[in-house]
């Protein structure tokens, strides 16, 4: 009789199947949250440049600086509340009896 | 402490101003005196300013030597006496007139003393307006803490 | 982020220093008004904070780093005045727009100082 070996078992990809979520969309989400981080860097970097050009001389640019600087601070926040949600949501599997 | 410097130069302005309002009206209040205690008709006051270094601020005082080019407010530094030969009118009917009827007026002119009044409000308000943008300024800097 | 931080916040804090400096020359020159012989002054605020940024190819500017040493604001006397008959040549008009127009940038680079701590208090209040 032939015994054949127990294939290992991945635990991640037993949930994965489980909850329907996949490697793919993994990466999707990750990629996600760095383009976020990205941009608001970017646009961090934006209004500071505005600020900059009209403290020196060229105040064409002074509206930019302001509007941008409150969306920087709104990206902010949902950025860290999106954070929040997903080391919630992590905590949350952690705690989950297998 | 660059606040404090600014309001004592724009309290520099306003004093110096309102100095050469305060001559102003000393000088029409006096248009018509004929005679002064030293004997001769009152002689139209002029205030001359300069620059005035002195203002409260102890560390540009050290910074002197230092420093070719520094900030500065203002001062009267003399009241002079207008040189300019009295008016001579023919009134024989005043008390002080001299044998041939004329008497010896102050060298005053309306006309040039409104103009220096003009000029002097104008000055002060100029001052006044610096002195509030400063405050604002100020108020403005709070904000940070609030 | 904190090290830009701290470098923005430093260029910001010179900006307003030269900016109330700027205040403090317009304050004399206004005050020295009918002074004979007095001649406007102004600090080289633009020029010297260009030095302190540099510019990318895209044309956007940033802070340069290591910009510990600000050099001083070097006050001068300014070009291009006519002067009256005694010397004196403040232009109480010049002065009045160049009062205005500093006051203006003083507001928004104190709003750029709320701005950055602003943010910091977002990332703070986020962690409770």
């Amino acid at each position: 009789m032939n015994i054949n070996p127990i294939s290992p078992v991945s635990a991640q990809r037993t949930i994965n199947q489980a909850s329907g979520i996949n490697q793919a969309d993994y990466k999707q989400f990750s990629d996600k949250l760095k383009n976020a981080m990205n941009n608001f860097t970017e646009n961090l970097e934006s209004a500071n440049d505005s600020l900059n050009k009209t403290i020196v001389g060229d105040s064409e640019h002074y509206l930019d600086f302001l509007i941008q600087t409150e969306k920087n601070a709104m990206n902010l926040q949902v950025t860290l509340q999106v954070r929040n949600k997903v080391v919630d949501a992590y905590n949350e599997i952690m705690r989950m009896q297998l | 402490m660059s606040f404090i410097k600014a309001l004592g130069i724009s309290a520099t302005g306003l004093y110096a101003q309102k100095k050469r309002i305060e001559l102003v009206s000393q000088n029409i209040a006096n248009a018509d005196t004929v005679l002064t205690e030293d004997g001769t008709p009152y002689q139209r006051k002029v205030a001359v300013l300069g620059e005035n270094k002195n203002y409260r601020d102890f560390s540009t005082s050290l910074d002197r030597f230092s420093r070719p080019l520094e900030n500065s407010g203002v001062k009267v530094t003399n009241i002079l006496n207008d040189d300019r030969p009295p008016k001579i009118v023919y009134d024989p009917d005043h008390p002080l007139a001299t044998e041939d009827g004329y008497i010896s007026l102050p060298n005053i002119d309306t006309t040039e003393e409104m103009l220096d009044l003009l000029a002097a409000s104008r000055a002060y308000e100029a001052n006044t307006t610096v002195l509030n943008t400063t405050k604002s300024m100020f108020a403005k800097s709070l904000e940070i803490v609030r | 982020m904190l090290n830009n931080f701290d470098l923005r916040l430093n260029f910001l804090s010179k900006s307003a220093q030269g900016l109330n400096k700027r205040n403090d020359l317009i304050a004399g020159n206004i005050a020295n008004i009918e002074t004979p012989g007095y001649k406007a002054k102004d600090i080289d605020f633009e020029q010297t904070l260009r030095r302190h940024l540099t510019v990318d190819s895209s044309g956007t500017s940033a802070v340069r780093p290591l910009s510990s040493t600000f050099d001083h604001f070097t006050i001068r006397n300014k070009v291009g005045l006519t002067e009256d008959m005694s010397g004196n040549n403040v232009d109480i008009d010049k002065e009045m727009v160049a009062m205005t127009e500093n006051k203006m940038k003083y507001d928004l680079v104190v709003e750029a100082i709320k701005a950055e701590l602003k943010l910091m208090n977002i990332v703070i209040d986020s962690n409770k």
